[in-house]
């Protein structure tokens, strides 16, 4: 098993890579492209399946409990997370994000990247949760504190426009 | 509208987009990829078991979208496999698990369900040397393990 | 002893997830320990944190009172299977309840939805809802009682384990307006049949019956019983039943088993079979076999009939409530009508008919409008003297405006045909 496996893995990372290459490119069409072979190549591949398996409830999971595979294979899909947020696609930010995140709970970028789609796709209050979580650990990050403004612009554009709309039915029962 | 599936051994498959977005694998990657004449490669499904994953799904093709079940809630009922789904899974051990594995990698869940219910029920109301039979295992234990454990497990005995 | 090394790789093969997924669908304690027993991986993956958790949660158990004590108790322990918390939790549990597991279930479920339930619909309901009594280990006299009672059986365990959930309803004064089993007035008379605590349950006899006493009204002898005992030809039918008994004509209606009835009720009051108004709920279930309701000109009229547990031996009574709700104004075309008179039809066993009917209801001449779109009464009706009553319908006849100043022509609200709920009888 463990020749066929490895020629698997080395094929799925050389995918990685070359999504990497056309991210940096700004060729996210491609670079989507090549993450999804990558997942195709890399799911399924069970480094311990002989092992006995460590038990993990998922609530009091820690994070040297996921697998290095897990890992690699959320990095992936938060990749693919990215790419759909330079191609503005939002629906597809969150839906690859919280993919992302289920694989691995503890995936900062992952969390980070549902925040911004969540901002965007207009879940304010999802947002700004998940951006306190992340802040107490990095709380000098320029990118989060970039959000954290977008979210007050997003509240304050709201709170306008529910303004403007109460001014008109005050007006009216006059 | 249909799509090209390719297996481990290089066999390919035209499928029917209804039958391979069961696959939320797959439904994502077209999603996200659009519509290709490239065959999609699954480098972790032997060709015969990607024929029976690809008769499974032809004869659900149509059926509704299941209810999103909450991911670690326990199944409600084991003994409603209908008859089409029961003759499908009637298959040997090794073609069996090998179902499991291939529709744990490409995420469809039905089929997934259907393959734990299957070794469930065949587990069930057996005692742990009739399962070692079963599946050829080894016990590995001392003595003294196997006495801890028994005791370990007392308890589910009353009722 | 020979093994094939391709079927031993089979079951390896499979990785520890999707073997994890195979224990849950085996939804059975007994089940998944014996795959404990199988091998040394098997006992690590069949004692996975996430199958006992999903097992606790089935089980009703993951957020009670015991699983913190038993939590606890496992924190000091420096056992070494400390990452299988939930299979230690779910064993100490099972053990501690034994026999008595699937009526904590049962019941665990059905309290759980009732305090949910009474948090938002009933304030004071919950308020009153004492805590439950202890369990068999400790030194408490009214379980012991109970438990003297009691006969060994689905039923009566599903009894036994509700009071351990709450014993009963708290009451300060004699008479508690917020019973759990409903309220009316009828005629002035408030009736609440509320939930008796263990040192208030009685036993009483009726002929050769023995009931256990768990709900009680102390202003109409209206109560609620378990039937302990019977004769022998009875026992299929009725033992460890919940009835509702006329104590001197020996008629009851039969609520079925103990554990089913509280379910069920619990079940009507959270999908809102009985009107809660001012946190009194409303004995009258607002739907059912023995109810029925119509929409006509946005105001829907509702009736519904209950057997009677007090009043005379010779004939059967019963209690019948009906109500109106404007739910419509607009369709109604007026801001308000008044009800001038009724019109009943009662249908008698004998295939006979009798009207009846009069000015007002219960002596009352209720406005339905847009501030008080609300009103319901409660009356009686009986058997006459040589027939059975088994059903009737009627008409309520509405004035738009008021009496003294319509604004309209008159108009009928029809009431549908309810069937009576006729009591069972003790030979």
């Amino acid at each position: 098993m463990s020749a066929d496996s490895s020629e698997k893995r080395k094929e799925g990372l050389s995918h990685k890579e070359a999504g990497n290459r056309y991210f940096k490119a700004n060729e996210f069409s491609k670079a989507l492209k090549e993450y999804h072979y990558a997942l195709l190549h890399l799911r399924g591949l069970n480094s311990d399946a002989m092992n006995v398996a460590k038990p993990r409830d998922p609530e009091t999971m820690t994070e040297d409990e996921v697998t290095e595979q897990d890992k690699e294979l959320s990095a992936i899909s938060s990749n693919i997370a990215a790419c759909h947020m330079r191609l503005q696609r939002y629906d597809r930010v969150v839906f690859c994000a919280n993919e992302a995140l289920k694989t691995n709970p503890f995936n900062k970028k992952a969390k980070f990247r549902l925040a911004q789609g969540y901002v965007r796709e207009g879940a304010l209050g999802k947002a700004s949760k998940l951006l306190d979580e992340l802040e107490k650990d990095s709380p000098n990050d320029q990118g989060f504190a970039a959000e954290r403004r977008n979210i007050e612009l997003k509240e304050k554009q709201a709170e306008e426009k529910q303004r403007k709309e109460f001014a008109g039915m005050f007006d009216r029962s006059k | 509208m249909s799509v090209k599936l390719s297996s481990s051994d290089g066999r390919e498959f035209e499928v029917n987009m209804k039958v391979a977005t069961q696959s939320a694998l797959i439904k994502n990657l077209l999603y996200d990829l659009g519509e290709t004449d490239e065959a999609i490669p699954l480098p972790n499904v032997n060709g015969n078991v990607l024929e029976k994953i690809i008769e499974y799904c032809t004869h659900h093709m149509d059926d509704p979208p299941a209810l999103n079940e909450e991911y670690d809630d326990l199944p409600k009922r084991s003994d409603d496999i209908e008859p089409w789904d029961e003759k499908f899974i009637d298959v040997d051990q090794e073609l069996l698990f090998e179902i499991l594995l291939a529709s744990n990698y490409m995420d469809i869940k039905p089929l997934l369900d259907l393959g734990c219910k299957t070794v469930a029920n065949m587990i069930r109301n057996k005692s742990a040397e009739e399962i070692r039979k079963m599946f050829n295992i080894e016990e590995d234990f001392t003595e003294e393990e196997k006495e801890q454990i028994r005791r370990e497990n007392e308890w589910a005995e009353d009722r | 002893m020979l093994r094939s090394s391709t079927s031993t790789l089979t079951v390896d093969k499979l990785p520890a997830e999707i073997w994890i997924m195979v224990f849950k669908h085996l939804c059975s304690p007994q089940a998944i320990c014996e795959c404990s027993k199988v091998c040394r991986r098997w006992h690590v993956l069949a004692s996975d944190d996430s199958i006992w958790g999903a097992l606790l949660r089935y089980a009703c158990v993951d957020n009670a009172t015991e699983t913190y004590k038993i939590k606890e108790r496992l924190a000091d322990s420096t056992d070494s299977s400390q990452f299988c918390k939930n299979k230690a939790v779910y064993a100490s549990w099972h053990r501690r309840y034994c026999g008595f597991t699937d009526s904590y279930t049962r019941m665990r479920k059905a309290a759980l939805k009732l305090e949910g339930w009474a948090s938002e619909n009933c304030p004071p309901l919950i308020q009153s809802l004492a805590p439950g009594l202890g369990w068999m280990e400790e030194e408490t006299m009214p379980v012991r009682e109970l438990l003297g009672v009691i006969s060994d059986s689905p039923a009566m365990r599903d009894f036994i384990i509700l009071y351990h959930m709450h014993d009963g309803q708290r009451r300060r004064q004699q008479f508690l307006p917020y019973g759990l089993f409903g309220s009316y007035e009828c005629y002035g008379e408030f009736c609440s049949l509320s939930w008796l605590s263990s040192r208030m349950l009685q036993v009483i006899s009726m002929g050769n019956i023995r009931l256990l006493v768990f709900a009680w009204c102390h202003t109409s002898s209206n109560y609620l019983g378990v039937v302990i005992d019977c004769p022998e030809a009875h026992r299929n039918h009725i033992l460890h039943h919940v009835v509702q008994l006329q104590a001197r004509s020996y008629r009851f209606v039969d609520k079925g088993l103990f554990g089913e009835f509280f379910a069920g009720y619990v079940d009507e009051l959270t999908s809102g079979c009985h009107d809660v108004h001012e946190n009194i709920i409303s004995m009258f279930p607002n739907r059912g076999p023995h109810s029925s309701t119509s929409i006509s000109r946005g105001i829907r009229t509702t009736v519904s009939a209950m057997f009677c547990t007090d009043e005379t031996p010779q004939f059967r009574v019963y209690r019948y409530e009906v109500s109106f709700e404007l739910l419509d104004p607009e369709l109604l075309g007026y801001s308000s009508v008044q009800l001038k008179s009724r019109r009943w039809l009662m249908r008698y066993s004998n295939d006979e008919y009798a009207h009846s009917g009069g000015a007002g209801v219960v002596g009352e001449f209720p406005i339905i409008s847009v501030e008080e779109p609300y009103f319901r009464y409660c009356s009686r009706l009986q058997d006459e003297e040589n027939s059975m009553i088994i059903a009737f319908e009627g008409e309520i006849t509405m004035v738009p405006g008021t009496l003294d100043q319509p604004q309209g022509p008159e108009f009928t609200l029809r009431i549908p045909y309810v069937e009576l709920p006729i009591p069972l009888e003790i030979i």
